[in-house]
């Protein structure tokens, strides 16, 4: 097991690199000077030729490359800021947390709603429930985040004046941001619990289960859920790097800081350092998550650690046996 | 309780199944699967339950249980009764007190019976745990261990998952649930079916051991003769959701009466003699969305005439015991080497 991890680890670095070459070959294609959003307009022909060269952006795009990822793997130095001169890395750590949180949250909402509307929707089958739920979930899934933002604010901030319509830190602030998000998030998740649990109450040990004489209940929480599990997790972790990169709208509306909002700023200020920083930070977290979920199915499924076990634990136990 | 049972007259029957018709309402049409089926079971007796697929055996075992899947399952008639109480008239809580506890299952196919995710000792545990609320964990535990032995799987493989078994021992494994907490009846549908020869061997010495060893009254649902003539006592033929031919194992195979029971025997391949060919029974299955208004076999018997046409005639008692549905007194000469093997 552990030999399976540090190899997944390991997996990160050609993803890493992989991800980085993309990020510096859009950097040289992508139109526009650097050089123009940090100096002045009334700045001269030499004065902008002297802070390219600081920059190292008359260098080779290959050299460009390995000096940056030198800078990581020595010093873990991701470059400064072009627009405001601190270190990347802090930056991405101030923002970090609250776009994590914001993702985790939300998705861990959308999973709580998700999954018994789901079970339920599966076990009614065909019933006016399964139809509302479909409703619900069809509802959530095509109305757009921003639109729903946005009448929350009008709502909850402007007429009731309940919640703060600006993130200020505090707890009350997070609640529309996370909601928002969990509704999206929610919807496809129920229709993945809904088809993988009819897909199990229709097997074989759900039958024999009945025929055991234990009560539906317990039959749906003890047999069925933790065989349909398996895709389940498997749209909680794609979900959850999806909302890592992609609460960028929802964070502008509520001005959160959070690093969707910085990256996109430093995109259109050719702000490089902070992109690359930030995509790399994104998807090494997305792989982070993808690890984690995979671990999660050995629990679930105990078929899969015979895969997952390296082979010489399982001779062993096979002696022992 | 007592009252309900001294107004039954046939106290000795434990499962009695009176008229049963249960009908599949799918979009392409009605499935008549069961046609008036009606037979019993007494304590500690063995019924073999022989047909064809798609014949309504396993509709039956459901109905039983009360697990037939509505829809598309409908009872259109019948009653069911255990120990002189009708099934079809309990409630969804006295029904879970009676599955597993009274009347247990054995599926057909163990691959897929047993819950992936879940050790097999949990399995079996469970439905002790169920019908014995007052036994402490330990004594669940140590009990399932003995059952997992008395199927003759060690103990010590208490904690593992069915996928680190071969199919012959979740075979055992389903066994052992179904007569972990004693039942009276256990109806086995195909149990040997999904298993190759050796391991087929094996399971039904089993389970006609432990047959023996519980005195549990067994429905033997197969399509192997073999099998029947192995451990039952009592067989029903069964054609197109009707039962053909019931009577003693002796009736069924010395001299059975039914053209379809006869062909069934014709069809099987005999060890004493060399032919080149096995004789089949002509023609099809009946549709079960078309069935005639007449005899249901008449397309595909030897010995069908005009008269048969004009009635869809009803089981009747040849000799004590033996029932026969069919208008000629056919007398098919059986060949006891079918019972030899």
């Amino acid at each position: 097991m552990l030999w399976y991890i540090v190899k997944r680890i390991l997996y990160v670095i050609p993803v890493m690199l992989g991800v980085l070459i993309i990020v510096f070959a859009l950097k040289s294609i992508m139109p526009g000077d650097p050089v123009d959003m940090i100096l002045p307009t009334t700045a001269t022909a030499e004065e902008r030729e002297a802070k390219r060269e600081e920059l190292g952006l008359n260098d080779p795009i290959i050299v460009q490359f390995v000096d940056y990822v030198k800078g990581i793997v020595t010093e873990l130095d991701f470059g400064t800021s072009y627009k405001t001169g601190q270190p990347v890395s802090e930056e991405l750590m101030q923002r970090f947390p609250i776009t994590f949180i914001l993702a985790l949250g939300s998705v861990l909402l959308g999973t709580l709603l998700a999954i018994p509307l789901g079970i339920l929707s599966a076990v009614k089958q065909y019933t006016w429930i399964d139809s509302l739920i479909l409703v619900i979930s069809m509802l959530a899934v095509s109305i757009p985040s921003f639109w729903l933002a946005l009448m929350f604010l009008s709502l909850f901030s402007v007429e009731l004046g309940w919640l703060p319509s600006i993130y200020d830190a505090s707890l009350a602030s997070w609640i529309m941001p996370v909601i928002v998000i969990a509704l999206s998030a929610m919807s496809g998740l129920t229709r993945i619990t809904r088809s993988s649990m009819l897909e199990v109450i229709r097997s074989d040990y759900i039958r024999m289960a009945q025929a055991k004489g234990q009560t539906e209940e317990k039959i749906i929480t003890r047999h069925a859920l933790r065989n349909a599990m398996i895709p389940i997790l498997a749209a909680v972790g794609n979900s959850l790097g999806t909302q890592l990169g992609g609460a960028l709208v929802i964070e502008t509306i509520f001005g959160m800081p959070g690093i969707g909002k910085y990256i996109t700023d430093a995109i259109s200020q050719r702000n490089f350092p902070a992109v690359q920083g930030g995509v790399i930070l994104l998807a090494f977290v997305f792989t982070f998550v993808n690890l984690v979920v995979d671990l999660s199915y050995t629990f679930v499924d105990p078929r899969l650690k015979g895969t997952i076990v390296t082979g010489t634990k399982r001779k062993k136990k096979a002696a022992a046996a | 309780m007592k009252n309900k049972l001294q107004q039954n007259i046939s106290n000795k029957k434990l499962v009695e199944i009176k008229n049963l018709i249960v009908h599949y309402e799918t979009d392409d049409g009605v499935v008549e699967a069961v046609n008036n089926v009606s037979f019993d079971i007494e304590k500690g007796e063995v019924l073999g339950l022989v047909g064809e697929t798609g014949a309504g055996k396993t509709t039956i075992a459901l109905s039983i249980m009360n697990l037939l899947p509505k829809p598309p399952a409908h009872v259109i008639s019948g009653e069911i009764y255990l120990e002189g109480q009708d099934l079809m008239k309990k409630s969804k809580k006295e029904l879970q007190k009676i599955r597993g506890k009274k009347i247990s299952m054995v599926f057909q196919d163990p691959m897929t019976a047993l819950n992936p995710v879940q050790t097999v000792g949990a399995q079996i545990a469970e439905v002790i745990q169920l019908h014995n609320s007052s036994m402490a964990p330990s004594e669940i535990k140590e009990h399932a261990v003995k059952m997992l032995e008395t199927v003759g799987i060690p103990g010590t493989r208490y904690n593992d998952y069915p996928h680190q078994f071969s199919g012959g021992m979740k075979q055992r494994v389903v066994i052992a649930i179904a007569l972990a907490c004693e039942p009276e009846l256990i109806i086995a549908d195909e149990p040997t079916t999904a298993l190759d020869v050796t391991i087929q061997a094996q399971v039904l010495e089993l389970m006609k051991q432990l047959q023996k060893k519980f005195g549990t009254a067994m429905l033997l649902i197969t399509h192997d003769f073999g099998v029947v003539a192995d451990i039952c006592n009592k067989c029903a033929v069964i054609y197109a959701g009707e039962i053909v031919e019931k009577g003693r194992v002796e009736h069924i195979f010395d001299h059975p009466m039914h053209p379809y029971t006869i062909g069934l025997f014709d069809s099987l391949p005999t060890m004493d003699k060399d032919v080149e060919r096995l004789k089949p029974i002509k023609g099809a299955v009946a549709d079960p969305t078309q069935l005639p208004p007449y005899c249901s076999f008449y397309d595909r018997c030897d010995y069908c005439t005009e008269e048969c046409k004009r009635q869809n005639p009803a089981l009747k008692e040849v000799e004590p015991g033996h029932f026969v549905k069919c208008i000629h007194e056919v007398r098919g000469k059986g060949d006891e080497d079918h019972g030899a093997d």
